[in-house]
């Protein structure tokens, strides 16, 4: 090791340890497991299992080859406990960097996927897997719900009143509604974007078109957010293969990389206790500047966007909070067609937590997945021309952390 | 002053854990008061009541009495909560500001009145079989 680096060798030596994705796999989102006559067709670790092996051909790789995993945190339905440990022993897998489970909430996805790029940027793995398995449709969805009321309230302050992780972003809903003046249709053509997104992607878990009309006539859930203008239960099973950006290059694997990476905790927990702004979203603004400085890119050079918003009136928040539209005009970039796939910034082309569907835990990984996708032109119809970068978010809470992450074309 | 004391004919939905930290809240609640923590130091209010001030981390609180006046910062109605939480049908909660410059989320009652964002609203205590909470609904305007 020179004492001194030139500046040449620094960058070098900075480039040399950036992650990028070599191999992914992910089951469609929706019902994972079917039963016939009293059978059922597989359970967590099954279908995990199988997107792995996908993953890891995919990625030209064995087994043995893998130094780390780093799994989603199981939802409360799951019935195994010790889930990473008794995964690996389904794997077959041995590992001498970490296995483990992690997440928080809404940030799980894209927390595995960061301590995975950790595990390969740091030197402890070569190899690195981000995966995970939600399987909560076949189970009794009060679990889920109360779960979620825990969640995303104070136990004694805020849980008894019996408000769900989506009930806080109907909050802001109405609170966005009244300062800016905008209608419940205005902003319900989030669900409309997201359908017709979600029609091209084989993965996305309702694929029918939708009318404005028909999300509009739909039972409240939230008021004022009806069944279309939230996300519907689902599961799903994603594996995504990390390395070095030198190592895919000498395995001549296309591969997207990491360029930037940005976090930001607010300090509070849904609402502060003090007034302020709820629909301000200030963590993604600081995550998404971190990543973007990380990346040397402006917001103008991102050419699609993967944004964690489990509501329509989430993905208008956070299109405004890190900076593509002005605050209360988000819901007009949309009617004006900007975010839609033909758009100068496309939004949530996989047709997002709506449509592609919301498996909590594993959003974030597919999130990252879509990405990928795109900038690999592997999308299909769906594909966003010549795109080079991309930029992810994952959230919990009301938006009081965000993990962001800047994908880019591996050269 | 005391606060009006609505009943409520159910069960808090999850059983209220007291501590030292929270107990003389929740016993003020039995007297129809609704206390406040001040910070001894900083004097930074806090609701609920906790173990350090989140400005200072001094560990010293004295209590005020709020008004219960306030104004609904937001509010909404819930339909798929599961059925413990359906004191009543369906569930509806708001985020108010009280006068004195605390934020909180809480059960919104049905008046006769339609809560307005923006416009004003009195915090109630609400008796349960099983102990106290609270509660919001709409004022008369001031």
């Amino acid at each position: 090791m020179p004492l001194l680096l030139g500046s040449t060798e620094t960058l070098v030596s900075a480039k040399s340890s950036r992650v990028a994705i070599i191999g992914a796999s992910a089951l469609p989102v929706g019902k994972l497991t079917s039963t016939s006559a009293g059978i059922a067709d597989g359970l967590e670790h099954d279908f995990l299992a199988e997107v792995t092996a996908r993953a890891l051909a995919e990625a030209g790789i064995s087994a043995a080859d893998v130094g780390a995993a780093i799994f989603t945190q199981n939802p409360p339905t799951t019935k195994q406990l010790g889930f990473a440990t008794f995964m690996m022993a389904q794997l077959g897998i041995s590992c001498t960097g970490l296995v483990t489970e992690v997440g928080q909430l809404g940030l799980t996805g894209g927390v595995a996927f960061d301590v995975a790029a950790t595990q390969v940027s740091s030197g402890q793995a070569d190899f690195a897997l981000a995966l995970g398995v939600v399987r909560q449709s076949s189970g009794d969805p009060n679990v889920a719900l109360d779960f979620g009321i825990r969640a995303v309230g104070d136990v004694n302050f805020q849980a008894p009143f019996g408000i769900p992780p989506i009930g806080w972003y109907a909050l802001d809903c109405v609170r966005y509604m009244e300062d800016n003046g905008v209608s419940r249709a205005e902003i319900a053509q989030v669900a409309v974007k997201s359908r017709a997104n979600a029609a091209l992607n084989p993965l996305a878990q309702f694929r029918n078109p939708i009318s404005l009309a028909e999300v509009l006539e739909q039972r409240p859930i939230v008021e004022p957010l009806g069944l279309f203008e939230v996300p519907s239960r689902a599961d799903g099973a994603i594996c995504l293969v990390l390395a070095r950006e030198e190592t895919a290059r000498e395995l001549g694997q296309a591969s997207v990389v990491v360029e930037g990476r940005g976090f930001f905790h607010e300090g509070h927990h849904q609402i502060a206790d003090h007034p302020h702004d709820m629909t301000a979203f200030p963590s993604a603004r600081s995550a998404t500047e971190s990543a973007l400085a990380m990346a040397g890119l402006s917001l103008k050079q991102i050419d699609l966007f993967e944004l964690y918003a489990p509501c329509t009136i989430t993905e208008i928040l956070v299109t405004e909070a890190i900076g593509m539209f002005p605050a209360g005009e988000g819901h007009r970039a949309l009617s004006e067609g900007r975010t839609t796939l033909k758009g100068a910034q496309p939004v949530n082309t996989s047709g997002g937590c709506l449509s592609r569907g919301h498996p909590p835990q594993l959003t974030g990984l597919y999130g990252l997945y879509e990405i990928r996708e795109q900038l690999l032109g592997k999308a299909g119809k769906r594909q966003v021309k010549q795109a080079q970068h991309g930029l992810h978010t994952c959230e919990l809470g009301n938006y009081n952390a965000t993990l962001a992450h800047v994908l880019g074309v591996c050269q | 002053m005391t606060l009006p004391i609505v009943t409520l004919g159910l069960k808090r939905p999850l059983e209220i854990e007291v501590t030292v930290i929270t107990q003389t809240f929740w016993s003020g609640l039995a007297e129809g008061r609704f206390l406040l923590a001040r910070c001894s130091h900083c004097s930074r209010l806090s609701f609920p009541p906790r173990r350090i001030c989140p400005d200072c981390h001094q560990l010293d609180f004295t209590w005020i009495e709020a008004s219960g006046r306030a104004t609904f910062y937001s509010l909404t109605r819930i339909h798929n909560s599961p059925p413990r939480y359906n004191l009543l049908s369906p569930v509806s909660v708001a985020i108010i500001d009280l006068e004195e410059g605390i934020r909180l989320l809480t059960r919104l009652l049905p008046t006769d009145q339609a809560p307005v964002v923006g416009g004003p609203c009195q915090l109630v205590i609400t008796q349960h079989p099983d102990g106290m909470h609270y509660a919001a609904r709409p004022a008369e305007s001031s």
